[in-house]
């Protein structure tokens, strides 16, 4: 196992007040095994620089946060070895295809408008989910699964610097968005799927996907985005020749909760009462 | 109208599934004729005047030829359509290269097939 040794950290730094344009900056920093990208980042700020930005939260790879480019691919830092990406040179620069506002922070809000405008929540055709408080919307684990994968996305972004389609066209709507789109469709409980299909299927819709598969290579949580772009434009094609209205999700099922029964459950034992012997 | 860019895409597809059989079919027996007579056994030079004529009378080559002609065009025009639209990507410039592209489209199409359609009638026996 490699020891103590020091590594060069080349990021690429942008401070709107006095930068024209970005610059390279390069740290050297005592690196061990174990240590993560985001904890070099830490250790340049602490010791090195205290000027340096960047967006982190959980620090356990489930906030989606941290998501930079680490040696030429998009990735999380806080799930990067150091060790395992260059003993000796790390290069850091923000998430391609977004603008960047300082160092390694850029603007996502055009990434989440177009989350936003595909509606990735679950859209019912009934009322009764919403004004019954009782009610359930059952879910088999066969139809969990159809969307599961899918729902592990994190919305770091990775997917979408990594999309060469999203660089060249800033109208696509790109592979996080439709990824969400599709988990939608393909739950059960949903019903929104012509709400969705209008945005999906305009002017640089799910069609301009190409299937370059770089969201799917670089996503840190095996959400497989191209996967599910290819997916909903099976979805897409099949409702070109359907001829019937789709099938509506399963109506709410009431739930009856026998109040005397929980009450009794979590009441406290009465120690004064004799024990039943068991015979 | 509802669902128009799937629907192109859709016939893209189609397409491109028919400009490689076709265009396979004519590869091997335009380009690859001493290849193709290693498996069949026998070999014709396919730009023989013979050869050309019996293509010319057949009413198989010539609709295959327009619907060749047809898918390629199609398929080919689309990408570039893609290209042009993603790389500009306002309302106004993707009406134009729509327009642009499906008038290029046809005048190639009408001119192919005139071509192809008047030399079946010049080679057909009366």
């Amino acid at each position: 196992m490699s020891k103590d040794k020091k590594t060069a950290f080349s990021i690429k730094r942008f401070l709107p007040e006095s930068d024209s344009a970005p610059h390279w900056e390069r740290y050297d920093i005592e690196t061990e095994p174990g240590m993560t990208v985001l904890d070099g980042l830490h250790r340049i700020r602490e010791q090195i620089d205290a000027t340096l930005s960047w967006r982190y939260s959980c620090r356990m790879g489930v906030c989606g946060s941290c998501a930079m480019i680490i040696n030429g691919k998009p990735g999380l830092a806080c799930n990067t070895q150091v060790h395992d990406i260059s003993e000796v040179h790390v290069r850091l620069e923000p998430v391609w295809n977004f603008s960047v506002v300082k160092d390694l922070v850029t603007d996502l809000s055009p990434m989440f408008d177009q989350h936003r405008h595909l509606k990735p929540w679950v859209i019912r055709s009934d009322t009764e989910a919403l004004q019954n408080t009782q009610a359930e919307l059952i879910q088999s684990p066969a139809a969990l699964v159809e969307y599961l994968q899918f729902s592990y996305c994190i919305k770091c972004a990775a997917c979408v610097a990594a999309c060469p389609t999203v660089a060249i066209d800033p109208v696509f709507a790109g592979p996080m968005p439709l990824t969400a789109a599709h988990r939608y469709n393909a739950d059960s409980r949903d019903d929104g799927f012509d709400q969705r299909k209008k945005a999906l299927t305009e002017h640089h819709g799910v069609s301009h996907c190409h299937y370059a598969g770089e969201c799917s290579r670089v996503c840190p949580k095996g959400v497989d985005p191209a996967k599910a772009i290819q997916l909903m434009k099976r979805d897409l094609v099949a409702d070109l020749f359907r001829s019937a209205p789709r099938t509506p999700a399963a109506p709410a099922s009431q739930v009856h909760f026998d109040r005397q029964l929980v009450n009794e459950e979590l009441r406290p034992p009465d120690f004064t009462v004799p024990r039943k012997s068991a015979k | 109208m509802n669902n128009a860019h799937m629907k192109y895409w859709l016939v893209n597809a189609l397409c491109g599934v028919v400009v490689l059989i076709l265009l396979g079919g004519h590869m091997a027996g335009m380009h690859l004729d001493d290849l193709l007579a290693l498996v069949v056994g026998s070999s014709t030079e396919p730009l023989e005047w013979a050869e050309v004529n019996v293509r010319g009378q057949s009413r198989l080559f010539t609709v295959s030829y327009v619907f060749l002609l047809g898918t390629a065009l199609f398929h080919g025009l689309y990408g570039l359509h893609t290209i042009l639209t993603e790389r500009w990507s306002g309302r106004r410039a993707a009406r134009f290269i729509l327009f642009g592209c499906w008038s290029a489209g046809v005048i190639l199409f009408l001119t192919g097939t005139i071509a192809t359609v008047s030399f079946h009638l010049l080679t057909v026996t009366p």
